[in-house]
């Protein structure tokens, strides 16, 4: 297997198929969380670290434990729970390890228990059948890979926003429109844009 | 009289059942005035149906999972009460899949993902959270349903939106195993086959523009309701002012 | 401590609560998802052409036909067959899977050609029916994610006229109104199926040994042994061109599917069989050093294996062939029986309630295989008013007790029973090699009135060769 088929999920996962516009996963902290760059940034990095460490061993449980086992229709309960204990304990151990970091990122972390795109990568991850097209192994580098993509488009997508919105609050707009609307106005917009790179993989 | 009162007690209690009832679907609707749960309304509501769908699935698992937190509020400590939570709502969503999965296979099909994703639908740990676990069993289902039921017919409004822009139909599909068949309205207007609102970015604006015909009627009548009370303290400042321009003729002519 | 185990405990009861609510759910909903699934998979092909609807199915995953895909026999409430699907790998990417239908009788009703198409809003799984002279008989869409108002849409009126025209000459809807991705992936389907109506993944793998090959036909199935079948490739004059004998075994790293041409005692060569795409690099850099015997008389190729130079699995199944080759159809006969059988006593009658003759058999230092039974049956006593007549079948027991091959003989039943029959034999003992008399009993639950005539063959042999020990 050769090292495209990474990069190519990377990308795919980021721009073609970008999980907030286009898979609407995560749209709650898209609209909530971004109004500040920074924070926007801060959001991203937790979300990609628990992304990629929770694709992994969601993908791990359920093709270790719970197909061996026969009872994959019980994968939503299993995912949710490991998600939020590995939140859980990403939270405690960042807490003892770094208080600076535990500063950046750790108000980030209950939101993220949330964050449905966690809980859609990691199912869709299974889904897409990546075990059964490259084997278990390599099919595990190949979700790594593509929750990877798809949190790095969780993050541009939010900081672009977050960019905007800054703007945003300073224009004239009617009042009926202020905040939500012309924000979701704006999303749509950036849908649109994003439509336009399909096809390049 | 005691009979009396306790009727009284009852009408009163009913009015309250009513008022969690109906608070649920307008005054305070989940996703027009919560914004919660935007993701599932984002997705799954490319035509009326799939809303209506999303919307009855997302019925049962409310109200099910308002009840069981609510039976058992008393029993959890404080400590474990969102794992529990998790669990306890997870557990509706597997049940609730899977009998999608094996009576409305198509259903199924469309809503794909977002089925499971119901789990962290913030509206649900939000009810169960904030109302189901200080409530007891019957208000807690009847906030679920109403809360739910304000769901749904956010989603089939978008929904419907969506579907008429983009085909100039409405319930077209073929997804529920409705009692009519084809479609309630087909304009047949090719005028309306916009094809963009089915897609993505469809999404984002047609709920954008809801939100923005909802937030003009509230500050509509957020105006009308200041200009009542500003017509209203201006009245009242004017009989005050007249009454003490009386007092003030009567105390001089008085004096007089 | 105490509220710390009282929290666990909790956890505890609403886990095990939670588990067994989804357990007893998905106990209720599981056969009724598989249904679900199996109708999407199957049932839809016997509706394209008009069969009664299965009650039930058995679907083989693993045909012996390596370019098979999958085959499924479809049963009414009496387990009487109704019809047959088998799918069949097609070289051009565009087409999943082509499917024959046969009838109950085994006569082919037409092709099913699986088109999935991925456009702007989705895959859209498209089938395409065809009959016996190419002509469409439907146009389905069998899954899609895409819109479904304009999929109804497409359904609604652009489906019926393709019905009953030639495959080769479609005229496609082009008004501008109604051309949407749908139809797209609709139009994409009809041409890739136009394109591969006369393609057979098999031949064009036959091709690379005989050139001119027009049709194949499958002489023998061999049921024991790595070598799958004869295989009479003939050229568009009916001329034999020479035969091609399919090998399959799996070794430490993957399963090996060649395919080995011999034609009259001269070996022309070695391949991958490419079913799908399967083949590993080490697999095919191996084959290389086969191509220097292509044209070799037989006997050099046997004298020419070096197990350093070349690979020892391939080295088996190209012996394997030439033995096959060579082999009269006696010793094919008997081969099927044990696949090591190099000599074979004359037939001795015996004395029994269903066992007539026995017949043992010896490998190639004559030390003894085992016994084949022949036996025969009246299924009238067996269950109830149920008359199949009589049912004669053979047995080979190894030495040891285990079963070797079972074959069915004949069958009074009719026509359609039989094959039925056949169907549950090749199912519950295709794979048998290997079973004893415990193993018997799981290998057959659930079946048959017919076949449990069978299995009291396979006992009452069983039950022979055991007593034989003894002596």
């Amino acid at each position: 297997m050769s090292p495209t088929v990474f990069f190519v999920a990377i990308i795919s996962a980021m721009l073609i198929n970008n999980v907030v516009l286009l898979r609407f996963l995560g749209v709650c902290p898209f609209l909530g969380v971004s109004k500040r760059s920074e924070t926007a940034l801060g959001m991203g990095g937790a979300v990609t670290f628990v992304m990629v460490v929770g694709s992994v061993l969601t993908y791990l449980i359920y093709y270790y434990v719970l197909e061996p086992f026969d009872i994959t229709y019980i994968s939503t309960i299993a995912f949710i729970l490991v998600i939020a204990s590995l939140v859980q304990l990403v939270e405690m151990f960042i807490k003892k390890v770094s208080k600076k970091l535990y500063k950046a990122l750790g108000i980030y972390l209950p939101l993220i228990v949330t964050n449905c795109a966690i809980l859609g990568v990691a199912e869709t991850n299974v889904r897409e059948g990546y075990a059964e097209e490259f084997g278990i192994m390599s099919g595990l580098g190949v979700a790594a890979a593509s929750a990877f993509g798809a949190a790095l488009g969780f993050t541009l997508v939010i900081f672009a926003f977050s960019s905007i919105r800054e703007r945003l609050d300073a224009a004239e707009v009617p009042n009926a429109w202020k905040g939500i609307p012309i924000s979701l106005i704006v999303a749509g917009i950036m849908a649109l844009a994003f439509l336009g790179l399909e096809g390049i993989v | 009289m005691a009979q009396q009162a306790s009727a009284k007690k009852k009408r009163k209690k009913d009015l309250q059942a009513l008022a969690v009832f109906t608070r649920g679907i307008i005054k305070e609707n989940s996703l027009f005035v919560l914004l919660l749960g935007m993701c599932p309304a984002l997705a799954v509501t490319s035509s009326l149906e799939t809303g209506l769908g999303m919307g009855l699935l997302v019925i049962f698992v409310l109200t099910l999972s308002n009840i069981v937190v609510s039976l058992i509020r008393k029993v959890i400590p404080d400590e474990i009460r969102i794992p529990a939570y998790i669990v306890v709502i997870a557990t509706f969503v597997t049940i609730v899949g899977l009998l999608t999965e094996a009576f409305a296979p198509a259903l199924h099909e469309s809503l794909g993902i977002f089925i499971p994703l119901i789990v962290v639908n913030c509206l649900i740990m939000e009810r169960a959270n904030n109302f189901a676990s200080k409530n007891n069993v019957l208000m807690s289902a009847i906030d679920g349903i109403g809360v739910a039921l304000g769901f749904m017919l956010a989603l089939m409004l978008i929904g419907g939106t969506r579907e008429f822009l983009a085909t100039g139909a409405i319930a077209y599909g073929i997804y529920l195993p409705l009692p009519f068949e084809g479609s309630i309205i087909n304009a047949g207007l090719t005028l309306f086959q916009m094809e963009v609102f089915i897609g993505p970015a469809g999404g984002f604006i047609v709920i954008g523009f809801w939100l923005a015909v909802f937030k003009a009627i509230e500050l509509y009548n957020k105006r009308k309701k200041k200009e009542a009370r500003d017509r209203w303290i201006e009245k009242k400042k004017k009989e005050a002012a007249e009454r003490k321009r009386r007092k003030a003729m009567e105390s001089a002519g008085g004096s007089a | 401590m105490l509220a710390k185990l009282k929290m666990a405990l909790i956890l505890c009861v609403i886990g095990a609560a939670s588990g067994l609510g989804i357990v007893a759910v998905n106990s209720f909903t599981e056969d009724i998802i598989e249904q679900n699934r199996m109708r999407e998979q199957l049932e839809i092909y016997f509706d394209l052409y008009g069969l009664d609807m299965p009650d039930s199915f058995d679907r083989d995953d693993e045909p012996r036909d390596i370019y098979c895909r999958w085959e499924a026999v479809g049963y009414d409430a009496d387990r009487n067959r109704i019809g047959r699907i088998v799918t069949y790998c097609v070289e051009d990417e565009r087409v999943s899977e082509r499917a024959e239908v046969f009838d109950k009788d085994g006569n082919l009703l037409g092709k099913v050609f699986r088109v999935e198409h991925t456009n702007t809003f989705g895959l859209v799984v498209t089938l395409v029916a065809l009959d016996t002279n190419n002509e469409i008989i439907e146009v389905r869409i069998a899954r899609h994610e895409n819109t479904p108002t304009y999929v109804r849409r497409i359904i609604d009126n652009h489906l019926e006229p393709f019905k009953g025209q030639d495959i080769n000459d479609v005229s496609f809807y082009d008004g501008s109104t109604g051309a949407t991705s749908t139809y797209g992936s609709i139009i994409h389907a009809v041409r890739a199926t136009a394109d591969n109506v006369v393609d057979d993944r098999a031949l064009s793998d036959y091709r690379v040994f005989y050139p001119d090959a027009a049709y194949y036909e499958r002489v023998f199935e061999y049921t024991l042994g790595c070598i799958d079948a004869r295989i009479a490739v003939y050229d568009s004059d009916d001329e034999l061109l020479g035969h091609v004998y399919p090998a399959w075994r799996a070794n430490d790293h993957e399963e090996i599917a060649l395919n080995i041409a011999i034609s009259e005692g001269t070996f022309k060569g070695v391949r991958a069989a490419r079913p799908d795409d399967r083949a590993s690099e080490e697999l095919l850099q191996a084959l290389e050093k086969y191509e220097e015997l292509d044209g070799l008389p037989i006997d050099d190729v046997e004298a020419d294996f070096d197990e350093t130079v070349y690979d020892p699995t391939i080295n088996h199944l190209v012996t394997q062939a030439i033995i096959r080759c060579q082999e009269s159809d006696e010793q094919r006969e008997m081969r099927e029986y044990f696949l090591w059988s190099r000599g074979w006593d004359d037939l001795v009658e015996i004395d029994h309630e269903i066992l007539q003759s026995y017949q043992a058999h010896y490998d190639e230092d004559g030390d003894l295989l085992g016994h084949v039974y022949h036996g025969e049956i009246d299924t009238s006593g067996l269950s109830g008013a149920y008359d199949g007549g009589i049912l004669k079948a053979s047995v080979a027991v190894f030495a040891d007790g285990t079963v070797s091959s079972v074959h069915l003989v004949a069958s009074e039943e009719s026509d359609f029973a039989t094959r039925t029959l056949e169907d549950n034999i090749r199912i519950f003992f295709e794979r048998s090699e290997g079973i004893d008399k415990d193993g018997l009993a799981d290998a057959f639950s659930g079946s048959t009135t017919t076949a449990s005539a069978f299995n009291e063959i396979v006992e009452a042999a069983l039950d022979y060769e055991n007593a034989r020990e003894g002596d």
